[in-house]
């Protein structure tokens, strides 16, 4: 009987639960942890898209061989038949221009017709006319800066026209025309900043695009700057008027557009180094034979800076902003007088 | 007690008595040299009779044979009175009338405890309920709506890039709105977190802390596009990264998690309460073995009052089980033909989203769009894969509505309309037709005699799909709702019939009892 009871007991125990105690508070010890904050300069906007920081002394600037340059490859002497030299845009029937998105003087979109200007992309509707004979076959792409080399060796663009400089290295990359354009390299900053030159840059930050010429002029003169690298120039105004950056190192005409966007930055300092701007196009492979494209685009800059057209182009863009000393002298490396491919060549076409 | 333990030296001291000794020093409480010197011998009280001594102290009368007889017998000593008491209480359990009450107590405590179990299970189980219908799901579907907001928003921002001119006033009420509603919804979203969830809440937090930098941006980058400075393309630019790089994925993270905590709370809260039901079979079957017990010791099989527990707790196991029936009926519905189209109709429209933003960017960038046609390809896919899920569990349901299957038919026709702009605008894209491919993503203006543009078929595609996740949202909280309608009362009345049981037990019990008396 007891073992029985005992039984039931247990039993109806189990079968009990205790409603659950519920306290207000529970003094604990371990307080519960803070949400992680960001650092201070995490506050507010975040760098420009795809921006980076550099260090100071992070790299070893490289040298900008601007010297020692190959000169590009001479116009055909006679009309060529453009559909041996350069079958693949012909038969496509419009030009691929990589151009910048927002370099104000150079290409830009204009906010009111929402088409694309500025001196490069009338350059290009200048090449498109001579190949065309209209100039609006061209079909505009946006390259980032440091992917420009990578967008003419997938064959995603034909031509890069955006402020590429003409250096030694790059020329094993790609294939450069003649100089279009000579700039100098100098600093814009806020009219406030006391910045002079390259001397008061040591312990602030410069903005330059990455894969640009300019980086490694920011390297080379401002060893003691923090370098931030941005996908394209318009972000370094952006990083300017964000107090993310005190000074932007670049030439001339890109500063002299981005000064026209904001009345409270100026350009200051001395000529850092003088360059020239090309058009770019892939280097000749197997498969794309870019040598009539090159002599093509050449032509058309000889038509350019011998009819008016480039002063006329740079009056129109630049003439408010900045003087000129006229335009580059044409650069072509010594070479027989080319003669277009006759018609009995078609074969060896790709 | 304290005197014998504190001073034993003194019990054999020249005083005297240890009782002398102990009246003294406690009337003088000072040394023993102070005592010497006052003399009261009026007072001593050894003299005077036990019983008519004063009582203010307590009276300690066994201090000697206490430190006699040691601990084993204090042990003795504290258990003796229970030790009687549990002789006497098993001396009267083992009488007939002892057993009888025995059993009718334990039967009672066997009773109410499975019942108050119960009772607590199911109103547990109501209020987690409620709280799935009043805090969870709200929660899940302002996190839903704040991400399409967010998307929306960015969308709209970015497509007034790459028109010509100032954005529409139309736009600009869109996108307003939009913000409007995504500030809202982050709202909404942690108005039901406890202080506890620091991850929800961090994520929270993130949103809301970004979307001001957001549309700073965007207005920077505005009023630049106004005053004609192609550097608002570049603020543009870095407000859609934030957005989509930072603010969207931490918002389809908060979905993520806070449509995953619906399901698993819908899975729990449609679990049988087993432990609970145990319970009351456990009761129902002591109620059997007391009516054999009874029917062994009194020679009579059926006792009223015991009979009337048992169909009483029987009918308490019915309805428990009903209602476990009905809830998780409702929920395995529920979840087949409410929340998995929910689902996978979320995730599909913004998967949608996506594909729409990615079409604006190939604009805004310019880029080739040769990439982004497998993925939109596969979006459509999904997109047609969760529609024909909704159309079965549609096909389920019995109440199924005609303007739900006409919304269906008007998000596939959208779908096809979007699919077929899609391609016209690759091709536009890629054959460098740059304005036909602006009016293709941009225009949601309807030509007449022209096939629709992207931008007004996603339109379309999009308010369907809205219209249909708001249905199966409603049907989803419906599901849920009968399954707390289900929980109603059952605590009560568990409650209630177990207390009754008990009553019956005893009434059942006292006529035998009674036959003793």
């Amino acid at each position: 009987m007891r073992r029985l009871l005992a039984l039931l007991l247990a039993g109806s125990l189990a079968g009990c639960s205790l409603p659950t105690l519920e306290f207000q508070r529970t003094p604990t010890d371990d307080t519960p942890p803070a949400p992680q904050r960001p650092v201070a300069h995490h506050y507010g906007p975040p760098l420009p898209a795809g921006s980076a920081v550099e260090q100071p002394g992070a790299e070893e600037p490289r040298e900008i061989n601007t010297w020692d340059i190959e000169g590009s490859l001479r116009p055909w002497v006679t009309e060529a038949d453009l559909t041996q030299t350069m079958g693949h845009i012909m038969e496509r029937g419009r030009l691929i221009v990589g151009v910048d998105q927002s370099q104000n003087l150079l290409s830009f979109r204009d906010s009111v017709t929402g088409e694309l200007e500025g001196f490069e992309v009338d350059l290009a509707r200048e090449i498109a006319r001579d190949i065309f004979d209209d100039p609006e076959r061209v079909d505009f792409r946006f390259v980032e800066s440091a992917n420009r080399a990578s967008a003419l060796a997938n064959h995603e663009v034909d031509l890069i026209i955006r402020t590429m400089t003409v250096t030694r290295s790059r020329q094993q990359e790609v294939a450069f025309s003649t100089p279009y354009l000579t700039t100098d390299s100098r600093l814009l900053v806020m009219r406030n900043s006391a910045i002079t030159g390259v001397e008061q840059l040591p312990g602030r930050t410069v903005c330059v695009t990455d894969g640009s010429t300019a980086l490694e002029k920011a390297r080379l003169n401002a060893p003691q700057s923090r370098i931030l690298k941005t996908r394209s120039w318009a972000d370094c105004l952006v990083a300017l008027q964000q107090n993310q950056a005190d000074a932007i190192l670049s030439d001339d005409t890109i500063l002299s557009g981005i000064a026209a966007q904001d009345p409270y930055t100026e350009i200051v300092g001395d000529s850092l180094a003088a360059e020239s701007y090309a058009v770019a196009m892939a280097l000749p492979t197997d498969h794309v034979d870019t040598e009539g494209l090159v002599r093509q685009v050449n032509s058309t800059i000889e038509r350019v800076l011998n009819d008016g057209t480039w002063w006329r182009l740079y009056d129109r863009w630049f003439a408010v902003y900045l003087a000129t000393s006229g335009p580059p002298p044409l650069h072509y490396r010594p070479e027989e007088p080319p003669v277009p491919p006759q018609e009995e060549e078609e074969e060896e076409e790709p | 007690m304290t005197g014998a333990t504190e001073n034993p030296e003194r019990a054999t001291g020249p005083t005297g008595t240890l009782l002398h000794y102990r009246r003294t020093r406690l009337r003088t409480p000072g040394n023993g040299s102070t005592r010497a010197s006052i003399s009261v011998p009026d007072d001593d009280g050894a003299d005077v009779p036990e019983d008519t001594r004063d009582h203010w102290l307590d009276e300690v009368t066994s201090d000697e044979e206490h430190r006699r007889r040691g601990a084993m017998a204090r042990i003795m000593d504290t258990f003796a009175v229970p030790y009687l008491w549990l002789r006497r209480i098993f001396a009267f359990l083992a009488t007939t009338p002892g057993k009888l009450v025995g059993i009718t107590v334990i039967l009672s405590v066997a009773i109410f405890a499975a019942g108050w179990s119960m009772s607590q299970s199911s109103s547990d189980r109501q209020q987690e309920l409620d709280v799935l219908l009043t805090t969870t799901e709200p929660m899940s579907y302002a996190a839903h709506n704040l991400y399409t907001s967010l998307s929306l928003a960015d969308t709209i921002a970015t497509t007034g890039f790459v028109q010509a001119g100032v954005e529409s006033a139309g736009t600009r009420a869109r996108y307003n709105a939009a913000v409007d509603r995504a500030m809202m919804s982050a709202t909404e979203s942690a108005a039901g977190i406890p202080f506890s969830d620091r991850e929800t809440l961090q994520l929270i937090a993130d949103i809301e802390r970004q979307i001001p930098i957001y549309t700073g941006l965007v207005e920077t980058a505005r009023t630049n596009n106004r005053m004609g400075n192609p550097v608002g393309v570049a603020y543009m630019a870095e407000a859609s990264s934030l957005m989509r790089e930072q603010i969207l994925p931490d918002a389809a993270t908060l979905f993520a998690s806070t449509s995953a905590n619906v399901r698993d709370q819908q899975h729990q809260l449609t679990r049988p309460q087993w432990v609970p039901l145990s319970g009351l079979f456990a009761a129902v079957f002591f109620l059997l073995i007391a009516q054999w017990l009874l029917w062994r010791m009194t020679r009579r099989r059926l006792n009223r009052g015991f009979l009337a527990a048992t169909g009483l707790m029987l009918i308490a196991i019915l309805w428990v089980s009903a209602s476990n029936f009905s809830t998780w009926q409702a929920g395995t519905r529920g979840f087949e033909e409410a929340s998995m189209p929910w689902d996978s109709l979320t995730a599909s429209r913004i998967e949608a989203q996506q594909a729409r933003t990615l079409e604006t960017l190939a604009l805004v960038r310019r880029q080739s769009v040769a990439d982004t046609s497998t993925s939109f390809a596969e979006t459509a896919d999904a997109i047609d894969l969760a529609l024909t899920d909704f159309e079965q569990a549609e096909g389920h349901n019995p109440l199924s509505s005609e303007a739900n299957r006409d919304q269906i038919v008007e998000a596939r026709s959208a779908l096809d309309d979007w699919e077929g702009a899609h391609a016209r605008f690759v091709v536009a894209m890629n054959s460098g037709d740059y304005a036909e491919a602006v009016r293709l993503a941009t225009t949601t203006t309807l030509v007449p005699g022209s096939p629709p543009t992207a931008a007004a078929s996603y339109d379309r595609l999009d308010g369907a799909l809205s219209r249909l996740i708001a249905d199966a949202r409603s049907s989803m909280r419906a599901f849920i709702n009968d399954g707390l309608a289900a929980t109603q009362l059952v605590s009560t009345a568990v409650l209630l019939l177990s207390v009754l049981a008990i009553l019956a037990v005893w009434i059942g019990v006292r006529p035998r009892l009674q036959e003793y008396l």
